[in-house]
């Protein structure tokens, strides 16, 4: 932890409260749709068995992300990983607003609603602190910023997008199986973006945000499996992903 | 602020400081107070197991159970952070 200003520290404190909270409906819904899924969930259908597979999978998978955290710890400025968190909120407050918008239960569009409003508060708060970055950074350390960036497209994904191979390590069949089931949970009231919605979103977030980043010297990064033109990066496989969420 | 060195070399940043350099900052977190909101009670009585079949229920759980992993990383990270 390093000596931040008093309302970094508690910006940062309210959102891993909120973060908190999040997680708190995703696990009271899990609990009262199948009880104990995913953890200890007991499968029987195969359908249900693919979905437990899936989750598993992805779990497992993720754990990566952590080490990867860890270790740019020590050799990033907290500032810098917390920069990319930015672009992150991008994509969180594009998709949360799509369920509330696109749900018909009313739990969701609610808990939603407020999700969302969360999401748009911590990207208020993250380009403050991009903007104060950016001040001082030099022009290899804000192409540090946009490799972030491109590393927060790809931890999430397997959510905002489908999962990219560079560090996802997922079964051959998770697509799959991944897009049936959001099928399933879309015309059933969830509010699940489609795929082409989710691309299409993401382009139209992130250009709303291109002059305002662009300005402050920050490359927008290139990602073509969207058609967002920017700088390249090139993300090794493998590369340790530190962005957070 | 004087930060002094714990034994292991770290700097020992307890107490912190009340320095606000960011203005725009100290709004953004003061708008977490006035936008809180209460998970516990929102309309989940509109969430109805048993008007979906157990594929709808499946799906639900899936998507929200992957949702939730990002959202523990955030956990973990901004709480490290702090």
């Amino acid at each position: 932890m390093s000596d931040m200003e008093d309302p970094t520290k508690k910006f940062l404190a309210a959102v891993t409260f909120d973060e908190c909270r999040h997680d708190e409906v995703c696990r009271r819904a899990c609990s009262k749709l199948c009880p104990n899924f995913p953890y200890k969930y007991n499968a029987t259908t195969d359908f249900e068995k693919r979905a437990l597979k899936n989750i598993l999978a992805l779990y497992d998978n993720g754990r990566r992300y952590w080490n990867g955290f860890m270790k740019a710890w020590d050799k990033y400025p907290l500032e810098l990983i917390f920069s990319s968190f930015f672009f992150a909120e991008i994509g969180a407050q594009l998709i949360f607003n799509t369920v509330s918008e696109l749900s018909n239960i009313k739990l969701y569009k609610e808990a939603f609603q407020n999700v969302t409003v969360d999401e748009s508060r911590h990207l208020a708060g993250t380009l403050s602190l991009l903007e104060n970055l950016a001040r001082d950074f030099k022009e290899d350390q804000k192409l540090m910023i946009t490799r972030q960036m491109k590393h927060g497209f790809i931890f999430l994904s397997p959510l905002l997008y489908k999962p990219m191979p560079v560090f996802w390590h997922l079964p051959k069949d998770f697509d799959e199986v991944d897009q049936e089931m959001e099928g399933v949970a879309r015309n059933s009231g969830l509010g699940v973006p489609t795929m082409q919605e989710k691309s299409k979103g993401w382009l139209k977030a992130i250009e709303r945000r291109r002059e305002q980043v662009e300005k402050l010297g920050i490359p927008i990064p290139a990602i073509h499996e969207i058609d967002l033109e920017g700088e390249e990066v090139d993300v090794r496989a493998d590369e340790p992903i530190a962005t957070p969420f | 602020m004087v930060c002094m060195s714990t034994s292991s070399g770290e700097p020992n940043i307890f107490p912190g400081n009340w320095t606000i350099k960011t203005q725009q900052l100290l709004r953004t977190y003061e708008q977490s107070f006035v936008q809180d909101w209460n998970p516990v009670t929102l309309a989940w009585d509109s969430l109805d197991p048993s008007g979906l079949d157990l594929k709808e229920r499946v799906a639900q759980a899936y998507w929200m159970a992957k949702l939730a992993l990002f959202e523990k990383s955030g956990i973990g990270a901004f709480g490290t952070a702090i």
